[in-house]
């Protein structure tokens, strides 16, 4: 390999510098199947969303609401914001709070409350073990998680995932270095994380220090939480895309430190949620309404994106909303019966459809 | 701001880097090569040679030059149409033959001699342009034939004459002229080289068939079905191809008086060369004399040199040959690298810092604060009509509209439901204003200023203004007419965009960001054009102000609107009115109550604000990030802005979601109505505005109220 390479590569931005994302085809041939599903439920910002004995159920800021009930029934309510959930075999839940804190809603476990590790402070999901145990998602060593989005643009990899005992509280490290882990899944004894600043998932084996290896790579979007239907295959929920635009805008450093310095993050250029809420927003040229209609395909900081993995994590098929859709931002799904439930938190809504007719 | 901004902020200031694209862009770029070649070659000859600048020699090289030139110069004709003459070397050693022969040996008079010699050789082009025009058997084999069967005949015709030329001799004043007398103190033949490319420049420049030529080597397919006869104009460069080296063999005859077999052996190589290394396409349809005369001289020089620099014999032609082989490599690679270069470095953003936006998304008590008043808005002609760029209003209260399609479509009163097609203009009109009779003048997009009469006749106006002095490219004529407006003397102003782009290209001119539009006028009393403002950062609305004393005009990339003094103690002037639009303006046009209306494209956003303080991203972002990509300010939420004489804003409408008017580039007061278009809108958007004058109309405003 010439050691020149390299530079004269990002000086002329060709090679292992140009800026290529992956295309949404095969198993993510776009399709308007999110917009079509039946909604379920509006709230504020629907977060994560979890099987308990209380039925489905979803996070939103500081409160636990009921998917299935009318209107959505608070069950719990929290004096802090919620940041990541996990349903348990008990048919309890895990709630982990913005300050680091978790707490056990119902189950075996109800009413603990497992106190703050200083290292881990930023919990973006939760997942059972098989051992009783619980895994956490500890997204990012120095920023919260409302603040993903510094995160990316800082390209940190600070993030790291960890094990912990409800019994006794205790913090066991599994990995570290991941690039914000945002999903947690349990796979034949290791865990399966989704790295969204990586668009990968990978695979974190047991053991001391968690041997890592790629489960899925080159995805076109941020992955985010991973959940596990009946039929052992895995639901992904997808929470932006990627973009030309930004993937060149973290090739430059300059531009992207004096953003970070002067701009207010609502307004980077970067992936979000929910785009086009302020007309200070970026916009991109292709995404210039044309005779009064945004085009599906013109390029949007926002998008709606669950996938279907089968049981070896290779993508199978992909539910979308796109650039003109109103279910953007999903941050969580979850299969339940023949049902799949899914949380646009960009949009404030949370709706399910069977799931038959979707098989590839 | 740190030093590296500040140097950041002079070097983009100072250095122009479009230029290099736009030199790139011109034809003559293709001279770069030979001249550079040309200038280092006689450097390197005179600091090598002793004498090699002294008159003697300069003389001697110049008379052998006037020779070889002419060969050049017809070998280029042919070249032009896109063919080869590979017979100029026998075709130059018959004429030598022919004119010595009719002159030493028959004694026929000089001119008569000349003139037959010269019919000798267009008798050998019109052999070539006959087979290859005509019959169209292949250039290169053809020349070639007859290149072997001409030297052949010389060789019969040396066997019978060579003795008798040698011993005879001629006293003729004329023909010792024409071989060593001088005009002016030049060598005849050089003289007769530089009037005889004068000719030949003014012929392929300025006159029709000269025009044909070069259409029958760019495409013969397409020069046939344009209608021109390819066969005949083919057979007459070959018939050029054929005097020209007849000329040539005669000056060499009467210069040298010998006839010996190796007379023109390996000329047509040398010819090739020379055409070549000057530039000329060997596939036809790009070249021109100069580059000839350049490359005759080139390769002149070079084998003169040679011989001055005492190189062994057959090193010459090695030369030769060497040059040949790289002068084909460039004329193959400078094309396509030239535009690939070009397309490379044609986008060159500048540094525009804009001042800070005025917050009106956060700050409900600015004048442009958001507000949803313009949800409400009746539509006109929805899904009827594609980018209503700007709509006008006569006094019938008929809606005229300017279409991407070409077309100025009208909706009729009173309820704008019936729609004609008013004109078909072509090109995309895009501002209009009514004149003093009843005309609509239209400023139209890769056309310039038109009007369309009151029978509905289209005129041009103009479509050429002067042409600056420094301008690389050529910017006397108008890409992208954008505005206008009319003054009481019926002197129109109007603004042109950008000179660097079409229309279709606008989005790459926001990129750029640099100050390439202007305002002209137009005085139809005169019919004289003028640029009046240069260097507008994307010069669009132009309106009159209310007393015509001055001119209002909107930059869009500069976010501000100025005023420009048509009269008064700052005549010739422009000042700025209002500097931190928080949007891209577009369109101003008259209110009532002495006010005026502007439409607001698109809202600035901060990243793009950043952006534009950093042209280096914003060239990277250029050639690595598709065009769909690229970052933009927002044009999808509408706005219009309504501001005093002195710039003091009024109020302002806007459209929040962007649901019902996306970018709104234009808007007109009629009768207490504001009615609204937009450039990449399918509908006219029509509202009541609660504290106008119901009876106001732009018309009366301008011309009174006459019909």
């Amino acid at each position: 390999m010439n050691p020149l390479r390299k530079a004269v590569d990002s000086w002329f931005g060709r090679g292992e510098a140009s800026i290529t994302i992956p295309p949404m085809d095969g198993a993510f041939r776009p399709n308007d199947l999110l917009d079509l599903a039946p909604l379920s439920l509006e709230a504020p910002a629907p977060d994560c969303l979890a099987a308990t004995s209380h039925g489905v159920v979803v996070s939103s800021d500081r409160s636990l609401l009921s998917v299935d009930r009318s209107g959505g029934a608070e069950l719990a309510s929290f004096e802090t914001p919620i940041s990541a959930l996990a349903g348990l075999p008990d048919g309890g839940a895990a709630v982990a709070l913005i300050d680091g804190r978790i707490v056990f809603v119902g189950g075996e476990h109800g009413g603990t409350t497992v106190q703050k590790n200083l290292e881990v402070a930023c919990i973006t999901a939760l997942a059972p073990a098989s051992d009783g145990t619980l895994f956490v998602a500890n997204g990012s060593a120095k920023n919260g998680p409302g603040a993903w989005k510094r995160d990316l643009m800082e390209k940190n990899a600070s993030g790291s995932v960890w094990r912990v005992d409800p019994r006794n509280g205790a913090y066991t490290r599994l990995a570290g270095d991941l690039a914000y882990p945002y999903g947690l899944v349990e796979d034949a004894g290791s865990v399966v994380v989704s790295e969204s600043w990586r668009s990968a998932l990978t695979r974190i084996s047991p053991g001391g220090d968690g041997r890592k290896e790629p489960a899925l790579e080159n995805l076109p979007a941020y992955p985010s939480r991973l959940s596990r239907a009946d039929d052992k295959s895995i639901w992904l929920a997808l929470f932006a895309p990627r973009s030309q635009l930004v993937e060149f805008v973290l090739s430059e450093d300059r531009f992207r430190r004096r953003m970070i310095r002067e701009i207010d993050a609502d307004y980077w250029v970067a992936p979000c949620l929910r785009s086009g809420a302020t007309p200070l927003e970026p916009t991109q040229q292709g995404g210039v309404r044309q005779l009064g209609v945004l085009k599906p395909w013109s390029p949007s900081r926002s998008y709606g994106l669950v996938a279907r993995l089968d049981p070896a994590f290779r993508p199978a098929t992909s539910l979308h909303s796109r650039a003109h859709g109103r279910r953007h931002g999903v941050t969580s799904c979850l299969m339940v019966g023949n049902q799949l439930y899914f949380a646009a938190k960009g949009d404030g809504v949370v709706a399910a459809r069977s799931y038959e007719g979707l098989t590839p | 701001m740190t030093i590296g901004e500040w140097a950041g902020r002079l070097r983009y200031r100072y250095v122009p880097d479009h230029v290099v694209g736009e030199v790139l862009g011109r034809r003559w770029t293709d001279n770069v090569i030979p001249v550079t070649l040309l200038v280092a070659l006689t450097l390197y000859l005179a600091a090598a040679i002793p004498n090699f600048i002294s008159v003697g020699n300069i003389n001697d090289t110049a008379r052998q030059i006037g020779e070889f030139g002419l060969i050049v110069i017809g070998m280029t004709i042919v070249m032009l149409a896109g063919g080869i003459d590979l017979s100029v070397g026998s075709n130059f050693a018959l004429a030598n033959v022919t004119a010595l022969a009719l002159i030493n040996v028959a004694k026929w008079p000089v001119e008569a001699a000349i003139a037959a010699t010269l019919g000798v050789g267009a008798l050998v082009g019109l052999i070539n342009g006959f087979l290859i025009g005509f019959l169209r058997l292949r250039a290169f084999l053809t020349t070639l034939v007859v290149l072997t069967l001409i030297r052949a005949f010389v060789d019969l015709l040396l066997e019978a004459y060579s003795v008798r030329i040698a011993s005879s001799d001629v006293e003729s004043p004329l023909w010792d002229f024409v071989g060593a007398g001088s005009v002016l103190g030049a060598p005849f033949s050089f003289v007769l080289l530089i009037v005889t490319a004068i000719v030949a420049h003014f012929v392929l420049t300025r006159l029709r068939i000269g025009w044909r030529l070069m259409a029958v080597g760019g495409s013969r397919r397409a020069a046939y079905n344009a209608g021109i006869s390819v066969p005949r104009t083919v057979c007459l460069t070959y018939v050029v191809s054929g005097v020209l080296s007849a000329l040539a063999g005669t000056l060499y005859a009467a210069r040298l008086s010998g006839a010996g077999p190796d007379t023109g052996i390996g000329l047509e190589l040398t010819a090739v060369t020379a055409a070549l290394i000057g530039g000329n396409s060997v596939g036809g349809g790009r070249g021109s004399v100069g580059k000839a005369l350049m490359g005759a001289i080139i390769v002149s020089l070079l084998l003169n040199g040679l011989v001055r620099l005492g190189l062994p014999n057959g090193a010459s032609s090695m030369v030769v040959g060497a040059v040949l082989l790289i002068a084909i490599a460039i004329d193959v690679r400078w094309i396509r690298w030239r535009h690939s270069l070009r397309a490379k470095v044609y986008v060159s953003p500048a540094y525009l810092a804009l001042p800070a936006a005025p917050l009106f998304v956060s700050d409900p008590s600015s004048p442009y604060a958001m507000n949803d008043r313009l949800r409400d808005v009746e539509v006109i002609g929805l899904g009827e009509v594609d980018g209503p760029e700007d709509v006008i209003l006569d006094l019938d209260d008929n809606v005229y509209c300017s279409l991407r399609q070409g077309e100025i479509v009208r909706f009729l009163a009173p309820d704008y439901t019936k729609r004609e097609v008013y004109a078909h203009v072509g090109g995309r009109p895009l501002g209009m204003a009514f004149d003093r009779d009843g005309s609509l003048v239209v400023c139209i997009a890769g056309m310039g200023l038109y009007r369309v009469n009151n029978l509905r006749k289209v005129e041009k106006m103009t479509a050429e203004t002067n042409r600056s002095r420094l301008s690389i490219i050529d910017d006397s004529r108008m890409r992208l007419a954008d505005d206008l407006d009319i003054a009481p003397d019926g002197k129109v102003y109007f603004s042109e965009a950008t000179i660097r782009y079409g229309f279709e290209e606008w989005v790459v001119d926001a990129l750029e960001g640099r100050g390439n539009g202007r305002i002209i006028r137009y005085d139809p009393a005169t019919g004289v054009t003028r640029t009046i403002i240069r260097n507008l950062l994307f010069a669009n609305g132009v309106c009159m102000a209310h007393d015509n004393k001055s001119l209002l005009f909107a930059e869009t990339w500069g976010c501000r609107i100025s005023r420009y003094w048509l009269e008064g103690p700052k005549e010739g002037t422009a000042e700025v009115l209002i500097a931190d639009l928080p949007g891209y303006p577009d369109n101003i046009n008259r209110g009532s109550r002495g006010t005026y209306w502007l439409g607001l494209a698109g809202t600035r956003t901060p990243s793009y604000d950043m952006a534009m303080t950093m042209p280096a991203f914003r060239r990277r972002m250029a050639r690595r990030v598709a065009a769909d990509e690229w970052l933009f300010p927002n044009v999808n939420v509408g706005c219009v802005v309504h501001f005093d004489e002195n710039g003091g804003v009024l109020e302002s409408l806007w459209d929040l979601g962007g649901e019902n008017h996306p970018a709104i580039t234009s808007m007109r007061e009629h009768r207490g109505f504001l009615y609204l278009g937009g450039v990449t809108n399918n509908r006219i958007g029509r509202i009541r505005l609660a504290g106008a004058d119901p009876d106001w109309t732009g018309q009366s405003s301008y011309w009174g109220n006459r019909r």
